[in-house]
């Protein structure tokens, strides 16, 4: 997939997962996901599992690093990497 | 109306965020106000070492890491733990050495990730806490196996090394954290001593975290640094009058003496018992008192731990780290999730990273339920017990088994409470994502608060800090408090 359709494909989720007041289509893609109050902590588990099932991303080798999935923009260079 | 109250408090409020404000501190007579205001807010045994760096990051910012290193040495000095004389320079140099050489080797393995053996590549933390046992085995074994014959006086190294290394035990696993992400790669020695040996301070926590956090956060032009500093600013004023509010909160609630005019409050105080002191049996107090110390104490132990985190952060920020605070407002969370979120913020990620994510991205990927419950346990339940361990080890081995495990047994207890308390608090925040909250009037932010300051309240009691409170004690204090035993 593009990085565009990828791109479409996570806004698509983060709007099952956001915090109802806040919109995912009006976040800028290096917007801090949890510090604009779009989704709390708790919600990067569910994108580590979003990844994990839509794009087959294993974490069990290189970790997790929670810093990578605070931004749209660094969840998509994600996907690029090893998705 | 209210709305627009509260937008201009807030704004006074984030006055170090104010446009003006950043670009005068960023002339070099704000940074002159920014060292002397430093200098006055931070304590004294602080600034003593840390404002002539402060002063050289004003001038260079860039260069912050290395002038951290710089620091980084004093930090190691003060570990060899010998005061300075001509006489004992060889011991010293030695020491400082053996420091510095650690850091540099595990930088090292981190630095060349991808050409170690596979099974440390899988499993770096894994090898990280293999190496601290190996070394402290070592380290124990060796005065015995030397047989009193010591000529290069190396029980003592082998002594400053127990007490280095579980300090230095998380840091090494952020360094292989950032060898296994990679980043660590185009790093360089200093980029990891500054925060290996922390001359903005830290306890076995590493504040700040690693490489990469740090990165992360780092100022990037001269607005940004003038940002962060103004922040730091604010932190160790916030430290400063949180030392004041819990002098006088002591004096005024337990009758203690603690400076900062608390004095003045001695007569007029209400004279309630510490909570330590009814759990042991040492005082009579009435089932009302006992809970009313209850909550007091855990007001107490937050403004304790909110004054040291304040001063480490604050500092950091002085050097132009943008990073989280340690503490931020737990009192008001309205969740056990994110209490301790925000309580403890470096010691909740140091859980996270290093048992909760390893857990649930190796472990029961079939079993969602399952797989949520067991990070959650990993890391609130056996590595907060597991840290306790190694911050405690010396305590632990010279109390001898029986000894150990009644010191353990109070703090194994608290973690799986805590662990129960955050998964269920985890599940039903899941439950509820997606679904709008109520408008929070006070009223009901006072309901979901109080809860959550009855729980962590409660097993406090067996997390407070006295050792030679067992187990027994502890629990029937807690059945005291219903009148129970």
């Amino acid at each position: 997939m593009s990085r565009a359709s990828n791109h479409q494909a996570l806004l698509a989720f983060l709007d099952t997962i956001r915090r109802p007041d806040v919109a995912a289509i009006d976040l800028g893609e290096h917007e801090n996901l949890v510090d604009s109050g779009l989704i709390d902590s708790l919600a990067v588990l569910q994108i580590v599992l979003f990844l994990e099932t839509e794009f087959g991303i294993s974490f069990a080798a290189t970790g997790v690093d929670p810093g990578r999935l605070y931004t749209v923009s660094s969840i998509l260079d994600l996907i690029d990497e090893f998705g | 109306m209210m709305s627009g109250v509260r937008v201009a408090l807030r704004q006074v409020w984030q006055w170090h965020e104010h446009p003006w404000l950043v670009a005068r501190v960023a002339t070099p007579a704000g940074k002159l106000i920014v060292w002397l205001a430093a200098l006055g807010l931070m304590p004294q045994r602080v600034a003593i070492t840390v404002a002539p760096l402060v002063a050289l990051v004003l001038i260079w910012p860039q260069r912050r890491r290395e002038i951290l290193s710089l620091g980084s040495l004093w930090v190691a000095y003060r570990f060899v733990g010998l005061p300075w004389s001509m006489d004992k320079l060889g011991w010293i140099m030695t020491g400082l050495a053996a420091a510095l050489a650690l850091v540099y080797l595990v930088y090292q393995l981190a630095r060349n990730f991808q050409s170690l053996p596979g099974a440390v590549r899988r499993h770096p933390l894994l090898t990280v806490h293999l190496a601290f046992w190996l070394a402290m085995s070592l380290a124990w074994a060796m005065p015995a196996l030397l047989e009193g014959e010591d000529p290069l006086h190396l029980s003592s190294v082998l002594h400053q090394l127990q007490i280095l290394l579980p300090f230095l035990l998380w840091r090494f696993a952020y360094v292989m954290l950032s060898g296994q992400r990679g980043s660590a790669r185009l790093s360089r020695f200093s980029d990891h001593l500054c925060y290996c040996l922390p001359v903005f301070g830290g306890t076995g926590v590493p504040y700040g975290k690693g490489h990469d956090y740090l990165s992360r956060c780092t100022a990037a032009d001269a607005q940004a640094v003038a940002r962060a500093q103004l922040a730091g600013l604010k932190l160790l004023a916030l430290a400063w009058v949180w030392k004041a509010v819990r002098a006088w909160f002591g004096a005024g609630i337990h009758g203690e003496m603690h400076g900062y005019g608390s004095g003045l409050m001695l007569g007029v105080g209400l004279h309630l018992p510490r909570l330590e002191t009814l759990i042991a049996g040492e005082a009579h107090a009435t089932m009302m008192t006992a809970w009313a110390s209850l909550f007091l104490e855990l007001i107490d132990y937050t403004l304790a731990i909110a004054i040291l985190g304040h001063v480490i952060i604050g500092v950091l920020r002085l050097f132009g780290f943008n990073v989280f605070r340690n503490t931020y407002k737990p009192l008001l969370a309205e969740s056990i999730l994110e209490f301790w979120n925000r309580f403890y913020y470096y010691f909740k990620e140091l859980l996270v990273e290093f048992f909760f994510f390893p857990t649930f991205t190796r472990y029961f990927r079939n079993n969602p339920e399952l797989r949520m419950f067991a990070a959650v346990m990993a890391a609130a339940f056996l590595g907060n017990v597991y840290f306790h361990v190694v911050r405690d080890l010396d305590e632990l081995i010279n109390a001898g088994l029986a000894g150990a495990w009644t010191m353990l047994a109070p703090r194994v207890f608290y973690c799986l409470l805590l662990g129960l308390g955050v998964y269920f608090s985890m599940r039903r925040q899941q439950a509820r994502r997606g679904t709008s909250l109520t408008a929070a009037n006070t009223l009901l932010r006072v309901r979901r608060i109080a809860p959550v300051w009855l729980f962590f309240s409660l097993i406090h009691i067996w997390n407070i800090a006295p050792v030679h409170l067992d187990f027994e004690q502890r629990t029937r204090f807690f059945f005291s408090l219903f009148g129970l035993g």
